[in-house]
């Protein structure tokens, strides 16, 4: 028998079958970890954020304009009058627009960093 | 853009379930024999078939179609086999050899004894011999292709199949 002609009949060799099983286990285990988490939050908590701000705000502006007959304007006046001196102290406007700014950065920071993370992560079997 | 093995390489690095599938079908066994013959141990060979499939996986996107796909899958393979065997810094153990052969004479035996008594005798040459033999038996390889896909010199390769089967007919006898 030709060496060749036996060589060629032994080239390639038989892979168990539970190979498939495992690929496909691994195939899908990697799918699960790459799969990426929804972006949105990211965006809309710090744009919620600033619109609570902003509510602050508005709500300091109207509350004793509307609501002064009795006991209950009374305590949200102490509400309105405190809140005021938190939202007067200082350019607020100004301060909420960094903050909302500055989380909504590094939220993205946070969210494209654990992504570039997931990929370099280990195969693991 | 489509291969000699008929896969369409697009659908390949868009992450297609069924073209990966069929990828995979066609080329578990021939990833699985060169990983084998590089660290002769089936356990492993299987568990690195696995990592080269994901390496695949994952890598196919930057495949620019320079080679052929089968010469960069082969080559992936065969880098990581060779890795995982200085990883470990294991020489390779010769379980399967198994004398009382070599007393027989090669016509009196049955073909699957013929095919078994060469396999053994295989796994008794050097690592870059068994691979060039192995690479060079595949169905579609040429020496260019070997040698991209084991790094070395076209020129290289030959010396190491010529070498090989010289090699190769001394340990099994006069077979040829």
């Amino acid at each position: 028998m030709e060496l060749d002609n036996i060589l060629k009949s032994i080239a390639i060799e038989e892979a168990s079958p539970d190979l498939v099983y495992r690929w496909k286990m691994n195939l899908m285990a990697r799918k699960a970890a790459r799969r990426k988490t929804s972006l949105w939050p990211y965006i809309a908590f710090p744009l919620l954020f600033s619109g609570v701000c902003y509510y602050i705000v508005a709500f300091k502006e109207n509350i004793l304009e509307y609501f002064m007959t009795d006991r209950f304007a009374w305590v949200m006046e102490r509400i309105s009058y405190s809140l005021s001196q938190f939202v007067d102290s200082g350019n607020f406007h100004t301060w909420s627009i960094v903050l909302s700014l500055t989380l909504a950065v590094i939220s993205l920071i946070w969210y494209f960093a654990t992504d570039l993370r997931r990929d370099s992560a280990p195969i693991r079997f | 853009m489509k291969n000699s093995m008929d896969f369409n390489i697009k659908k390949l690095k868009e992450g297609s379930k069924d073209e990966f599938e069929k990828f995979y079908n066609c080329y578990v066994n021939r990833i699985y024999t060169i990983i084998y013959r590089v660290v002769y141990n089936e356990a492993d060979a299987e568990d690195l078939t696995l990592e080269v499939m994901m390496k695949v996986y994952d890598k196919i996107r930057t495949f620019r179609g320079d080679a052929k796909l089968s010469s960069w899958v082969y080559r992936i393979a065969y880098n990581h086999g060779i890795s995982f065997l200085r990883r470990n810094k294991r020489t390779v153990s010769l379980e399967v050899s198994d004398h009382s052969y070599e007393d027989k004479h090669i016509d009196y035996l049955e073909k699957k004894e013929v095919a078994y008594l060469v396999r053994s005798k295989l796994m008794e040459l050097p690592e870059k011999y068994r691979v060039a033999l192995t690479l060079f038996h595949f169905e579609d390889l040429t020496y260019k292709e070997i040698a991209y896909t084991m790094g070395i010199k076209m020129g290289t390769v030959k010396t190491y199949i010529h070498r090989g089967k010289e090699e190769l007919k001394t340990l099994i006898g006069q077979l040829s």
